[in-house]
């Protein structure tokens, strides 16, 4: 009897999820579609388990067309708007891992194994489903193919071998690595985990749509015929141009779009401009079960200035602006809130400011004094940080040492407070000691051999912050010049390792980038960030090669790093970042200033379901976690026509 | 003449080609290029690329070839009509042309006409009136519009605009009229944003041009053939018009050939601040994201601009100025 209960019961439960399926609704611009015969039901788009998002703050209306502002070809700032979606995503809690195009995923107990489980009826853009196919297509013409890309990935390998991929049916992946990989969930969390195109590894692409581009699918002298064709100068070349997707503004090249898994689709690119409109098969809905998103269009403008935005802001004309405004001028946002028509809401950042003392510096008198533990405490205790919050931040960051935020599973007491509090006099007893007592007639220390101890803080920026260091440090007698310059001209001279000192926005401080992305932490990128351990970054990279043998106090951080790589559970990864962070507290490898600075936000005043607090950083991948798709404006017109063209 | 004027278009051709290869080693020189800039940009959100990778995109980009052959290769296309591909913006350098240039020579054009309807008379006016009231006046006006940098007068005149007369901050067009097609209305709205950058720009071309005039009037005022005008009983001002003016205006035409080209120049900053779709702010970030074929381009055109310029100017020196001979 009990059995017939539990099957009654289950039976009401498919009942029940049914008749959530009946109830989908969606967008008027697709009702009208539909009725006209152009696109499918709701309910044949949306797959049948589609993702449910619960709205920030109550369940929004369909229409609007929004304007957002980016002042760089490169970065679609808040145009971010449009959304990523990855396998996995990230949370606004700090957790990670939830699936999103995935329906579930699986790891076997080592963690050499994991079983990707697809949503069953997820579609790309077009309307075709996405399958495993889409993962086996990409693994084997694409990934593996050395014209298209040179090398796999270091993600994707486990001790220099790649991954196996094997597809089980329509919608399950299985990936087999020869070595524990639990990292492997932070990269399908964040912006790996996605479609490829020319400058992004990715996991998958459409295969139904990359095929009729692809030598092996068409031929090679089809294949060179149609670059050839286009103008082309290869096959390559025309094969990345057609089946890039448009989720970048690096990906803009391309006059016809690839299908994407994302929530709008791009109609129109111009120089002045990007223009989106919704996905018909978009795979996410509300808690009542409306089509996501809300949102009908959404229109990137191109801006030569932040200026520019900023006048915008003010005016009134920027639905949604949470990258470029800047805290410096907080009171301007403000004071024209009112009549902009717009809320300024202060959300907060995980990345820190920090100064990167270049510890493999070419001078070796100078390399010996920055290497001596002594002369970075005496620096960091020289920093009056209450004074540059309050100048610079309104009081509302908080002073720290090069550490990570404490709600990181791998904080510690202590790790934020090493050599924080201001103390000059102490920091002049530590130079005293260190041997650099003597001064010149100006006052300045001179250095061992009799010179004046002279080092040059370079930046692609004038910042305040950088002039209040430079007085706190020429306090405790040492010459400090500034020097700003441009951010390529900067770039080379850190690849050249000319730099002494360079501010830096120390990211990646939180999972699931702390893990993937160590670079502040551990000497693994001779460019980006890459002064603090140029050298033996360099070495590291180049397999000895190049550059120079880590001390042992720095190859303990690669060792620690290499166990972090190795992990069989995120467990396992606490001790050894947590020694690597000690290390950082121990050895002040970098000047940390503050952190938790404070972030701006500005919201047009009808745009719903923003929240009022948050976390701003790449780390969580800014806008994502907070579901862009669920915002709406309150009192904007659906669009009823779609963009011209479009469904012809 | 016709010998003249044939001697003038071998030299401007030459001279376009020299500033060609200038223009385009000087753009390749700086150290890195598009890619470079690029990978590192690509890197703040966690790219990691293989220097095999590195290698393999430059070529796909025609960037590891040495400079020669990229020039030759750029040339050749050129002269085909195909200004090839912008790596910064991602369009054909032909659309992203085609997409400012109109902008930009209206508003070069309307500047100018600007700048000498102001600047014309003022200088006349100075001239004959000079070390009065008047004269002092413009002289100080002139020289403030001179020295105001460029930026702060787009920001402040923007700025003006937008409260007294509620003109969308940047652009041409305000937002309503960005998509709709052409109409009175449309052609209203233009002509209202057209105002703040001619001004910026013309005010401090404006100041130049009136000193230029002033000595050129001064010098003339005084000569015998004055008194012997007036002695005929010439009104004073046919007599400024028809005589002094006519030498004072030979400055202006020997520089009217370069004007467009040089205010395009000044149009860069003023074009940032102000978001103005044309061709100035494109140079600018071609430069410095070393898309050099988007960059070769506009400096070639510009070259070709002021050569061209300066043939007209000669021209029309040599129709005004009846003293001018040919050798």
């Amino acid at each position: 009897m009990k059995n017939w209960r539990i099957i009654l019961a289950s039976a009401l439960l498919v009942a029940a999820a049914a008749a959530t399926v009946l109830a989908y609704q969606e967008a008027p611009m697709f009702e009208k579609l539909v009725a006209e015969g152009k696109l499918p039901p709701v309910e044949e788009r949306l797959p049948d388990n589609p993702r449910v998002i619960t709205p920030n703050d109550q369940v929004g209306r369909y229409g609007g067309t929004a304007h957002v502002y980016t002042n760089s070809q490169f970065w679609l700032w808040s145009g971010e708007l449009v959304g990523f979606d990855w396998l996995l995503t990230v949370n606004p809690d700090y957790t990670w891992g939830t699936p999103n195009i995935l329906e579930s995923f699986e790891f076997n107990e080592d963690a050499t194994s994991i079983t990707l489980h697809l949503r069953k009826g997820l579609k790309w853009s077009d309307g075709v489903p996405f399958t495993a196919e889409d993962f086996m297509y990409h693994w084997v013409y694409v990934a593996n193919n050395p014209e298209l890309f040179a090398v796999v990935p270091d993600w994707l390998t486990t001790n220099g071998v790649p991954l196996t991929m094997a597809s089980q049916g329509d919608h399950t992946v299985v990936i087999d690595f020869v070595e524990p990989n639990s990292l492997f969930l932070n990269y399908i969390s964040h912006a790996w985990a996605t479609q490829a195109w020319q400058w992004w590894f990715g996991l998958f692409q459409p295969a139904h749509y990359c095929k009729q581009f692809h030598p092996a699918h068409i031929g090679q002298d089809r294949a060179t015929e149609m670059a050839e064709a286009a103008g082309v100068a290869s096959w390559v070349q025309h094969y990345w141009n057609k089946t890039g997707p448009y989720f970048g503004i690096q990906d803009k090249p391309y006059t016809e779009t690839a299908p994407v898994l994302t929530a709008y689709v791009c109609v129109e690119r111009s120089p002045d401009r990007l223009v989106w409109e919704r996905n018909p098969y978009y795979w996410k809905v509300d808690t009542d079960g409306n089509q996501l998103p809300y949102i009908d269009r959404i229109i990137l403008h191109f801006v030569e200035s932040s200026d520019v935005i900023d006048g915008k802001i003010i005016s009134g004309e920027v639905d949604a602006e949470w990258i470029l405004a800047d805290i410096d001028k907080l009171p301007v946002y403000t004071d024209n809130a009112e009549q902009g028509g717009y809320d300024v809401r202060l959300w907060s950042t995980t990345a820190m400011a920090l100064y990167e003392l270049n510890l493999t510096h070419p001078d070796p008198a100078i390399r010996e004094i920055i290497q001596d533990v002594r002369f970075r405490q005496a620096l960091s205790l020289a920093i009056d940080r209450d004074e540059i919050n309050e100048a610079l931040f309104y009081g509302l960051a908080t002073p720290r040492s090069f550490t990570v935020p404490k709600e990181s599973p791998y904080f510690k007491e202590g790790f934020d407070t090493s050599y924080i509090e201001y103390d000059p006099v102490a920091a002049e007893a530590l130079l005293d000691a260190m041997g650099l007592d003597k001064k010149d007639a100006e006052g300045f220390r001179l250095r061992p051999d009799g010179e004046r101890l002279r080092l040059t803080i370079e930046s692609a920026e004038a910042e305040t912050m950088d002039e209040l260091v430079r007085e706190y440090w020429r306090a405790i007698g040492l010459d400090i010049d500034l020097k700003a310059q441009t951010q390529d001209l900067l770039n080379e001279r850190v690849a050249a390792n000319l730099i002494d000192i360079m501010p830096g926005g120390g990211e990646f401080n939180i999972e699931p980038s702390f893990s993937t992305l160590p670079q502040f932490y551990v000497p693994l990128t001779d460019t980006w960030p890459g002064l603090w351990a140029n050298q033996w970054s360099k070495w590291n990279i180049t397999g000895g090669t190049q550059g120079e043998e880590p001390i042992p106090a720095i190859q303990d951080l690669i060792d620690w790093y290499a166990e972090i790589r190795g992990a069989r559970s995120p467990e396992d990864r606490i001790e050894p970042a947590q020694k690597i962070l000690q290390s950082h507290a121990d050895n002040l490898w970098q000047i940390g200033i503050v952190g938790g600075s404070p972030w701006i936000v500005i919201v047009k005043d009808d745009l719903k379901n923003v929240p009022e607090t948050g976390l701003m950083t790449w780390d969580l991948a800014r806008m994502v976690p907070f579901n862009p798709q669920q915002f709406y404006f309150e009192g904007r017109e659906p669009v009823l026509d779609p963009w011209p063209g479009r469904f012809d | 003449m016709v010998e003249y004027l044939c001697g003038r278009v071998v030299y401007a051709v030459v001279a376009i080609f020299v500033i060609s290869v200038i223009s385009f080693v000087l753009i390749k020189a700086p150290p890195g290029d598009y890619l470079t800039s690029y990978i590192t940009r690509l890197q703040g959100s966690g790219l990691k690329l293989d220097a095999q990778q590195v290698e393999n995109l430059r070529a796909q980009y025609g960037l590891s070839q040495p400079t020669h052959i990229q020039y030759l290769k750029w040339m050749g296309q050129i002269l085909r009509g195909n200004f090839g591909y912008s790596l910064y913006y991602r369009f054909p350098v032909a659309q992203l042309l085609a997409d400012t240039l109109p902008f930009t020579i209206i508003l070069a054009i309307l500047t100018l006409v600007f700048i000498y309807a102001v600047s014309i008379p003022i200088g006349v006016l100075s001239a004959v009136k000079q070390y009065s009231v008047v004269d002092y006046l413009f002289t100080v006006l002139g020289f403030i519009g001179l020295s105001i940098p460029n930026f702060v007068l787009a920001l402040l005149v923007m700025f003006f605009f937008y409260k007294t007369f509620d003109i969308s901050i940047g652009g041409l067009f305000s937002m309503e009229y960005v998509d709709a097609a052409w109409s009175w209305a449309k052609f209203v709205d233009l002509v209202r944003h057209l105002w703040a950058p001619v001004i910026v720009v013309g005010i401090a071309g404006t100041a130049a041009i009136i000193r230029v005039i002033r000595a050129a009037m001064l010098d003339e005022l005084g000569r015998d053939y004055m008194q012997v005008a007036r002695a005929k009983g010439l009104s004073e001002f046919r007599l400024l018009l028809k005589y002094p003016m006519r030498v004072a205006l030979n400055p202006i035409l020997s520089t009217v050939g370069w004007q467009l080209p040089n205010i395009i120049g000044f149009f860069v900053i003023a074009g940032i601040v102000l978001n103005l779709p044309i061709i100035g702010p494109v140079l600018l970030n071609a430069l410095t994201s070393q898309d050099m074929y988007l960059a070769g381009v506009i400096v070639l055109f510009l070259s070709v601009l002021t050569v061209v310029g300066t043939i007209l100017s000669d021209i029309l020196l040599a129709i005004a100025d009846p003293r001018i001979r040919y050798y």
